[in-house]
C-alpha cells in the first residue's frame, strides 16, 4: 500500500529526516504495520487513491 | 487530555542532537508585532496585528570536552532545528524550523554543575507535525 501525508498536517520522517506536508507520498517501509496503521487510525497519514496514484 | 513531562524531549541541531543527560529544558517564545492604531475619542485601545516571529532557548549541562558549545556557538551557520517535546517516537509531536544562534551563556561557579543557555533566532516560521 502507498501513503501521503493526510490534509491539514504536516509530518517529520525520522529516518530521512526532512519534513513532508499534505498531500506528499510518504515511505514509511521503517514503520510496523502496526504503528502505520495508528497514524493512519489518527488521520495523520492516508492510503494513496488510485486516481492519486 | 493526558498531560506528559519533559522526560523523553530531544532538540537538533543541524546534525547535532543535544545528549539527552544535558538537556533541561527548551521554551519555544512565539511573538506576534502589533501597532496601536487608538485614536482621539477613542475608549478602547485599537491595534493592528502584525508579522509573527520566534526564539528558542534550550538549557542544560555543559560538557567538560566543550561538544556542546561547540555545536551552538553563535558563530555557528543557520541551520534546521527540531523539536520532540515527547520524544523523536512515532505519532508524538515535532516542531521543524530553520534557526541561528543569538546567545551562548554558561556560568562557572564552585561545587556546582555547569550549565549552558543557548538562545536561537527563528528564521522563517516553524512548522508543526507528527513524528512517522
Amino acid at each position: 500500500m502507498q501513503y501521503v501525508v493526510a490534509a491539514g498536517h504536516t509530518v517529520w520522517h525520522s529516518k530521512e529526516e526532512k519534513v513532508y506536508r499534505e498531500g506528499e507520498k510518504i515511505d514509511l517501509s521503517h514503520l510496523t504495520q502496526e504503528q502505520i496503521d495508528m497514524l493512519v487510525k489518527s488521520g495523520v497519514i492516508a492510503v494513496m487513491t488510485a486516481k492519486e496514484k | 487530555m493526558a498531560k506528559y513531562t519533559g522526560k523523553s524531549m530531544e532538540f537538533k541541531f543541524g546534525t547535532f542532537t543535544i545528549p539527552s543527560g544535558s538537556l533541561t529544558k527548551v521554551e519555544i517564545s512565539r511573538t506576534r508585532d502589533e501597532l496601536e492604531a487608538t485614536g482621539a475619542g477613542q475608549q478602547d485601545k485599537e491595534f493592528f496585528p502584525m508579522e509573527r516571529s520566534a526564539t528558542v532557548t534550550i538549557e542544560g549541562w555543559d560538557d567538560a570536552a566543550g561538544t556542546i558549545r561547540a555545536a551552538l556557538e553563535y558563530t555557528t551557520a543557520e541551520a534546521s532545528m527540531t523539536f520532540f517535546p515527547q520524544g523523536n517516537t512515532t505519532g508524538k509531536p515535532s516542531i521543524t524550523g530553520s534557526a541561528f544562534v543569538t546567545q551562548f551563556t554558561s556560568g562557572v561557579v564552585h561545587n556546582q554543575v555547569v550549565p549552558f543557555s543557548v538562545t536561537l533566532r527563528v528564521n522563517g516560521a516553524l512548522t508543526f507535525g507528527t513524528v512517522v
